[in-house]
């Protein structure tokens, strides 16, 4: 039942083509795992014909990824799928214990999410995906529902509840096929079928603020289980005013991804990190690096990282 | 209207703040600061009260809602915010108003006694001072017990007296009715639907084309985020903005909504009104008795550490625009409300949605009833209880109604005279006939 409900979510979603490639995001934890076992069983059994790869982001967190890693490596030998590992060093020169070490624990999420968007769509174009897939479950994507509208951040609440996201012409388009799946099934399924997943939580500290609205989610439950498939109902029928200003999305001057500024996110980060000004681009982003007032761009000190290359094709920003 | 958030509101209120040390008024720069509003604005008591009246105002003025000689009627529950509202209405009345409002305005209260479980001498008490207080102001008002609802002619809105016959054996209905109803939820839901088709009838009945009640923007930051929780994500701008126009030829009007629940206790303080205690289904309660409540928790508990939560979600909510999601159907015909709520329907949804999803499990848990037991990963789904029965009231009830009325198994004494649309009163009927009557 579980199987078919996913099967169900993919068929009518349109997902997927047929001989597509699919890559999966895959963490090593237990919904990326289970997600990696149900898309390898329902493409043989469904005949989807779809070629799927595992895509890991080594973000370079000792006593944490490099052992949830372990764990996508032995998955890539039970599920004989292909495996692309994409690290933050490689692609930043950044590992995420060597920005710890220089800004300290805090922020050091913000790093982390904005770098790990990007990662996971500079892999899935090494590996010429057509499509990603990520592990996003109901709980999840009924917890962003209500931080978006913590945050009054009206453009990622109306796309958070999409099933498949695609923002832009040159973007991979990614997709939930988890999305109306509860954690705990997902977690009662791991069990049932004895999947091998990593459990640990990052060393790091989460996001505060994500974990009250997780809190707020699982009491919600508690009180009437289909509350988060109810968010999810209301964030899909939910409609925002015409007027309402959305940010235009343009092309990164610097590395070519979508971002609705002259820089993306990623790139303000990482020149606040080699220029030793960590606090960049934490919150709103400066005026200097907005779209507005372009004059200022010929100020920005240039700094070479691997992310300074040929305009390329990239994905659009994650939208979750 | 009166909830414990609002009530509770003195608990954490202090006037002159110790952590900040302003010295004189922000505003007219000579006067001492009494209050606080927000960390850098201290108001003395007379730009306060200005203040007030102004932003009272505005509301009015910005949207041009009511015409001159226009009756109003004041939704009046007793609580800090609405003792708040009718003191601006007078206050805008009085031969002292700068402008005055030039509306016509009339009381309202509803008595919701019987559900909420207070005696019969409680709600005596509560009921004397009320008119007493309606008296007071000089205006047409009524006085409506929630049984009502169950009365052939409450649509003339009489003011029934306790002893009337007719009253004490719709009270029995009622009571009945909120019994059934198996949570918390639900019943303040419910409660929410009947007052608000009660307080539109009676409004429609003697003249009114204009509602005004008085939810302040903590109680709608709240109200926004229960609302989404409940799946009425259709129905937010409705829920939760300065006009609700799902009625019929009648406005319902948000006037405190620009107020924080501080900000009204500290107006109430100021002038000496003392707000009526009611207690409600969950007063005494945890914070997971109910949606609402567990809701209410949650935002006040941020609201005290982040200080712009309630605005943040109010701003939220200022962009949302009411769905529209009630599609024709095949033949061009639109679909009628909500027979509930009279939202517009939001059930017209793709396969691949939330409300497809729960259609499809139902579907599989249905086809898999009478199989034998397969193997325990098979049947996660339906251990876990996540189908619920949505189908019965498939066409005629929103979402968030349908949810309502599962948690109402058996829904044999709905009033009849609360859904008084044509369609939806047939709807209700057949339901009836179909499901219950067996
Ligand atoms: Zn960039
Ligand atoms: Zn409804």
């Amino acid at each position: 039942m579980f199987e078919e409900e996913i099967h169900q979510t993919i068929i009518s979603g349109n997902l997927f083509s047929s001989g597509e490639t699919v890559a999966i995001g895959a963490s090593g934890g237990k919904d990326s795992t289970v997600l990696a076992y149900i898309m390898k069983l329902l493409n043989e059994k469904y005949d989807y014909g779809l070629n799927l790869v595992l895509l890991s982001v080594d973000e370079g967190i000792t006593g944490y990824r490099d052992d949830s890693l372990e764990t996508v490596k032995r998955n890539k030998e039970q599920y004989s799928l292909p495996l692309k590992i994409v690290s933050y060093q490689e692609l930043y020169n950044w590992s995420m214990d060597s920005i710890v070490r220089q800004i300290g624990m805090k922020n050091n999420c913000t790093f982390c999410g904005v770098f790990r968007r990007q990662a996971l769509d500079r892999g899935a174009n090494l590996i010429k995906a057509d499509k990603i897939c990520t592990g996003h479950n109901a709980d999840d994507i009924a917890e962003t529902v209500i931080m978006n509208i913590l945050r009054g951040d009206i453009a990622r609440l109306r796309r958070c509840t999409a099933i498949t996201t695609c923002s832009d012409d040159d973007g991979i388009p990614r997709c939930k096929p988890l999305k109306y799946t509860y954690e705990k099934e997902i977690v009662m399924y791991a069990y049932f079928k004895n999947l091998d997943y990593f459990s640990t939580e990052c060393i790091y500290s989460p996001n505060a603020y994500r974990g009250y609205a997780r809190a707020y989610i699982k009491d919600l439950e508690q009180v009437r289980p289909s509350s988060i498939l109810d968010i999810i109902h209301s964030g899909e029928v939910m409609c925002i005013k015409e007027e309402t200003k959305m940010p235009v999305q343009t092309h990164c001057e610097r590395c070519g991804y979508i971002s609705s500024n002259k820089l993306c996110k990623a790139c303000i980060l990482l020149e606040g990190l080699n220029k030793g000004l960590p606090k960049l681009g934490i919150g709103k982003t400066p005026k200097t690096y907005r779209t507005e007032g372009a004059s200022n761009s010929q100020n920005l000190v240039h700094v070479q990282t691997v992310l300074v290359r040929a305009r390329q094709k990239l994905a659009p920003e994650m939208v979750l | 209207m009166c909830t414990s958030l609002e009530d509770g509101g003195l608990s954490y209120l202090k006037i002159n703040n110790e952590s900040y040390k302003a010295t004189i008024c922000m505003k007219c720069k000579v006067k001492s600061p009494q209050v606080v509003i927000r960390v850098n604005d201290a108001f003395c008591r007379e730009c306060f009260l200005m203040y007030c009246t102004h932003k009272f105002r505005s509301a009015f003025g910005k949207s041009k809602i009511i015409r001159d000689g226009e009756k109003v009627l004041v939704a009046f529950s007793g609580g800090q915010a609405s003792t708040a509202m009718l003191h601006l209405v007078k206050e805008g009345k009085s031969v002292r108003a700068q402008k005055k409002l030039r509306f016509v305005p009339g009381l309202i209260y509803v008595d919701e006694g019987a559900v909420l479980g207070h005696s019969n001498e409680d709600r005596q008490r509560i009921i004397d001072r009320i008119s007493e207080l309606f008296m007071d102001s000089g205006y047409e008002h009524h006085i409506i017990k929630l049984e009502q609802v169950f009365s052939e002619e409450f649509s003339d809105a009489t003011l029934l007296s306790p002893n009337n016959a007719e009253v004490k054996t719709s009270q029995e209905r009622l009571q009945q009715l909120f019994d059934s109803v198996q949570t918390i939820t639900a019943k303040e839901q419910f409660l929410r639907t009947l007052r608000q088709q009660l307080i539109s009838q009676v409004a429609k009945s003697q003249g009114y084309s204009k509602v005004i009640i008085g939810d302040t923007s903590s109680r709608l930051s709240v109200a926004l985020l229960s609302s989404m929780a409940q799946g009425k994500g259709a129905h937010i701008a409705y829920d939760t903005s300065l006009i609700d126009d799902r009625y019929d030829q009648l406005l319902l009007i948000r006037p405190m909504r620009e107020f924080t629940s501080k900000e009204v206790t500290m107006y109430n303080r100021f002038y000496g009104l003392n707000p009526l205690v009611v207690p409600t289904f969950t007063t005494k309660a945890t914070s997971g008795a109910s949606i609402d409540k567990l809701t209410e928790t949650f935002v006040s508990g941020l609201q005290a550490e982040f200080p712009s939560t309630v605005s943040t979600i109010m701003r939220t909510g200022d962009k949302l625009s009411n769905g529209k999601v009630s599609m024709p159907d095949a033949d061009g015909n639109t679909t009628s409300p909500c027979m509930l709520c009279l939202a517009p329907l939001d059930i017209s949804v793709a396969e691949s949605s939330a409300l497809g999803s729960v259609r499809y499990t139902n579907q599989l848990a249905a086809s898999r009833k009478s199989d034998s037991p397969t193997s325990s990963a098979d049947n996660i789904s339906a251990s876990l209880e996540r189908s619920c029965d949505l189908n019965s009231y498939d066409s005629s009830c929103c979402y968030s109604c349908q949810r309502l009325l599962e948690d109402m198994p058996q829904p044999k004494f709905l009033p009849g005279a609360v859904f008084s649309r044509e369609q939806s009163r047939l709807a209700m009927k057949s339901y009836i006939e179909e499901n219950l009557l067996s």
